[in-house]
């Protein structure tokens, strides 16, 4: 029967207890008790709870009251329960009036929490190592004409002489990452991307968790690997991976040491596995140098320093140049600056963008998300300003009741923000409600995962506990303030004092700041609109549609990789195949120096190459301006292809001039000879200038392979029998590919990605804002009902109603946008100075953002404008 | 000398304790007045009317009664003082006097 291990709540009870005069104790919390176990026979044990509480808090009675609680606080607490009950009876009253409100808190607080969880998982990348604070990646910046060059890329000598020349730093931890490989187990093959060669102090300078294997030793032999949970599922499944042999890219075979968790998202360092530093040795490289000796050779190998603590990053700027200087040749040494680069900077450092592993964003970005929520959330709050101001008069009754009958003007303002508290708590709760609901999307939009932990995020609980508090004083304070000014005699007497001119003045001018801040987010959004179609539609001087890319194995044959070449070419589908080192346009490629026969040799132009067959112009369809398209073998003195922009470099204007000229350049070929000029075209993304650029006959450099296929054919079984060829010659490899365009969109990506959470979230600022803007012009409607009826009266027309209703927001409309357009243009003429190629802002984008808004005002107006005036005078006069 | 008055609530609570004669405390008044009244006052309520009614000197009360559901604790149990019935059939001596006084009001049983 009764419930032995059921107790009320302990707390519950102790406040009692606390509270309760002991005359009155015993007795009260006897009766509560038995209550309780009355009621656990009819309810489940935490409603029972639930209702143990509020007798408690029903208890807070004058009789009850030990003399610590003292008299005058406790008439507060009834005037509170009083000031909730009109508060409440008000919202039910006035229900349109609510829900605007209710409505534009609850999406503006959504968004703001949103946009503060995206914001603060954004800031917590790379938190989770310990010493995160006193982790730099040391990197290198090259000044080169073309402008400065950022390499998150050390030497491979480098961290040994770090050690060596900085015997305070506690570690020094080098990487090599490969952008994939494929791996073998068995008979199962898969490719993996992020393969990291990692040396053995990589696990005392990052917290990367190991879930099996030593953490001291599973990084120190040869042929050794550490395989992330998810990379071990994929190979083994659910048997044990330990002790187990892989084969990476057919060369290495690994013997698995250890499972490591997957790297959290927020690691600036993704891997998929970790393979021992000595197992990287120069074959991985097709040159003829030995490259852990080489100053003068750089790939993609990081070096990460853990300071001793106490020591900045700064602090070591001269020894660094010092450093610089004792190993890098004197030439290099002159162009070079070393950067210690603090680990939480790495996630926002967008000079090193390009080369980062993981995603990299900018604090600007970050910017104009808060920003975003702020604003968002200002509109809301003064739909509710306006809104309240505006029905003073339906209160102003209430006011002066209340006022006779002795409640002081703080009493007032209390009511009167508890009715602001109230309203906002209630968006609040719907606010979070409708964050469960939309976090999945919207983590789509930011390109994060989001999580809403509403019962151990104490941070976040600070956050909504700020918001609310801010959201209702903000809105409520400026109406409590108002309302309560009212003098008794005035307000019996019913003289509507929302027509007083200061507060009409006030409304206006938040209506104009609402307008003010839609407008400017329209005309961005049409700008950064027009300028991501710009970057889609852009004339990219080739062709990328039906291009399709691959790699050619790592551990290349190129006897193999021509005969490749001519079985695809024997395919009928197949217009152009071409074997090249890169496709036509890409930011990460061969780069090196080139100058004139006999120029000054300290002088040297930056360019980047191409290695390619002569069918690489016609694979993607690039313009030969003059000369030929002979690259087909090797000479004592090169053949090379140009573009237009090297020959503006070296001061030539007319392309038949350049043919036969020489150049000196690095990279394997020391003189060549120019043979043909190409059309410009974007060897780099989008957010570059285009480069000089030398396309030459380079076999050891062929990496990938480029096919076009002819137009409008069936690609799935085209891509199989691709893969088909391509596994007869490769047995050991996947074959993976790419399609150009697709590729191009990724680097346009993050943009793109900016730009839809900015035209979804400036939707939603319009949206809230229009929202406003109709409970407010019903309401002006509604009190010039009777002005109408009488002007209808007298004669007046639907027309001039119409205008004496909403040319007042017309008006307004008109002011707000002569601010909004040049606060717009300078907003987004320096956000399009990122761009290199960008568009003009131009004149029709205000005159389409002023239209657009007057299109919403004049909607969000017409319906009760025009109610209005079509209403019978005969009505409008009735009412009352 | 004026007698105390004896307010709406007052005088439900004080019939019940009335009617539960020697069992009047706390959970029980609550328990009867729900199934008499159909009204369930919160038991903060009733514990403020109760301690009203026995600082005007309607009610009595003595402790006792303790069981092991209330962890031991005592009941008040209270009682109809001479005052309080007297203040009862005044209150009840009104209202039939006054609804007599009301034409074409039949009541039931007269």
């Amino acid at each position: 029967m009764q419930e032995k291990n059921q107790h009320p709540p302990r707390w519950a009870d102790r406040f009692l207890e606390w509270f309760c005069k002991d005359q009155h104790l015993e007795v009260i919390q006897g009766d509560l008790y038995e209550l309780f176990y009355d009621r656990l026979e009819n309810m489940p044990p935490w409603q029972a709870r639930f209702y143990f509480i509020r007798d408690v808090l029903d208890m807070i009675r004058p009789f009850a009251l030990r003399g610590l609680i003292p008299y005058n606080l406790i008439y507060p607490i009834t005037m509170f329960k009083n000031y909730l009950k009109t508060a409440f009876r008000g919202l039910i009253r006035r229900k349109s009036y609510a829900l605007i409100n209710i409505f534009g808190l609850s999406l503006g607080i959504s968004v703001c929490l949103i946009l503060y969880l995206t914001i603060r998982t954004e800031l917590e990348y790379d938190a989770f190592h310990s010493k995160a604070e006193r982790i730099v990646r040391i990197t290198q910046i090259f000044e080169r004409d073309a402008g400065l060059f950022y390499q998150p890329y050390m030497p491979y000598p480098a961290a040994r002489a770090l050690r060596q020349d900085f015997p305070e730093w506690e570690k020094v931890t080098q990487i090599h990452t490969n952008g994939g490989g494929t791996i073998q187990a068995g008979n199962k093959k898969i490719v993996l991307s992020r393969v990291v060669f990692a040396d053995e102090y990589f696990l005392d300078v990052f917290d990367f968790k190991l879930l099996q294997g030593n953490r001291q030793n599973a990084l120190k032999e040869p042929n050794t690997v550490v395989l992330s949970q998810s990379s071990a599922q994929k190979i083994f499944g659910d048997e044990p991976a330990i002790g187990k042999l892989i084969k990476l890219d057919d060369m290495l075979s690994l013997k698995v040491t250890g499972i490591i968790k997957d790297p959290p998202r927020a690691s600036h360092l993704p891997y998929s596995m970790l393979v021992s530093y000595t197992s990287f040795t120069n074959d991985y490289f097709p040159l003829d140098l030995d490259i852990f000796s080489e100053w003068d050779f750089t790939d993609h190998g990081s070096v990460y320093a853990l300071l001793q603590s106490g020591k900045k990053a700064e602090n070591y700027a001269q020894e660094l140049d010092q450093f610089k200087n004792k190993y890098y040749e004197k030439d290099i040494a002159q162009i070079l600056e070393i950067y210690p680069q603090a680990l939480r900077d790495i996630h926002f450092d967008m000079r090193f963008a390009e080369r980062n592993l993981g995603r990299t964003i900018s604090q600007g970005t970050l910017w104009t998300y808060g920003g975003l929520g702020f604003f968002i959330l200002l509109v809301a709050c003064i739909n509710f300003i306006n809104l309240s101001t505006a029905q003073a008069s339906l209160k102003n009754r209430e006011v002066g009741i209340r006022k006779v009958m002795g409640a002081k003007r703080g009493q007032l303002i209390t009511q009167f923000l508890t009715e602001a508290f109230l309203l906002t708590g209630i968006a609040l709760s719907f606010a979070l409600g409708l964050i469960y609901v939309i976090l999945p999307k919207a983590s789509q939009l930011v390109g994060l995962p989001l999580y809403l932990n509403l019962l151990t995020d104490f941070h976040l609980w600070a956050f909504v506990l700020f918001t609310f508090v801010t959201v209702s004083l903000l809105a409520g304070f400026y109406p409590a303030f108002l309302l309560s000014s009212y003098q008794p005699i005035v307000s019996l007497r019913s003289l509507a004092p929302s027509g007083s001119p200061s507060n009409r003045f006030l409304r206006r001018s938040l209506v104009v700041f609402q307008f003010f801040i839609t407008q400017v987010l329209i005309i961005g959004t049409l700008v950064a609109y027009q300028q991501m179609n710009h970057f889609r539609s852009k004339d990219l001087g080739y062709q990328p549609e039906a291009v399709v890319m691959s790699h050619l194995p790592f551990s290349r044959d190129s006897i193999q990789s021509v005969r490749l070449k001519e079985r695809l070419l024997a395919h009928p589908q197949i217009a152009q195949v071409s074997l090249n080192s890169s496709p036509a346009s890409n930011n990460i490629t061969l780069s090196g120096g080139f100058q004139g026969i006999g120029d000054d040799p300290d002088n040297w132009q930056s360019v980047q190459f191409r290695a390619a067959d002569q069918d690489y112009l016609a694979t993607y369809s690039m313009q030969l301006l003059a000369g030929k398209n002979i690259l087909d073998q090797k000479k004592a003195i090169p053949d090379i292809i140009v573009n237009e922009t090297l020959l503006r470099k070296i001061g030539i204007q007319n392309p038949e001039e350049a043919l036969g000229k020489e150049l000196a350049t690095t990279l394997g070929i020391n003189r060549a000879r120019i043979v043909g000029v190409v059309k410009d075209f974007h060897n780099l993304s989008l957010q570059n200038q285009i480069t000089p650029c030398i396309i030459a006959y380079l076999p050891e450099n062929f990496w990938n392979f480029s096919v076009r296929l002819h137009p409008k054919q069936d690609i799935p079984a085209l891509i199989a029998d691709m893969e088909n060829t391509y596994n007869q010659l490769f047995p050991n490899e996947v074959f993976e590919y790419y399609f150009e365009d697709d590729r191009l969109a990724r680097y346009y990506r993050e943009e793109e990605r900016l730009m839809q959470t900015f035209q979804v979230f400036a939707l939603i600022a319009i949206l809230i804002g229009s929202f406003g803007l109709f409970g407010l012009i019903s309401f002006i409607a509604l009190q010039k009902t009777k002005e109408i009826g009488i002007r209808k009266v007298l004669g007046a027309s639907v027309n001039h109603i119409v205008r004496l209703i909403s040319g007042e927001f017309l008006k307004l409309l008109l002011i707000s946008f002569t601010l909004a357009a040049p606060l717009a243009y300078v907003l987004m003429q320096h956000w399009l100075e990122d761009f290199a190629y960008r568009i003009q802002i131009q004149a029709w984008v205000f005159v389409l953002a002023a239209g657009i808004s007057l299109l919403i005002t004049c909607f969000t107006i017409a319906y009760q404008t025009l109610k209005t005036a079509f209403l019978n005078p005969v009505e409008a006069l009735h009412y009352e | 000398m004026n007698e105390p008055s004896l307010g709406n609530f007052e005088e439900l609570v004080l019939l019940i304790v009335g009617v539960l004669d020697e069992n009047a405390y706390g959970v029980s008044i609550k328990n009867e007045l729900a199934e008499r009244t159909g009204r369930s006052p919160s038991i903060g309520a009733l514990h403020s009317a109760l301690n009203r009614l026995e600082n005007k000197g309607f009610l009595e009360s003595f402790e006792g009664g303790a069981t092991a559901e209330r962890g031991g604790r005592r009941k008040r149990y209270y009682r109809i003082t001479a005052l309080g019935k007297r203040g009862l059939i005044q209150v009840h001596a009104l209202r039939n006097e006054l609804i007599q006084l009301i034409p074409h009001l039949s009541l039931g049983g007269n």
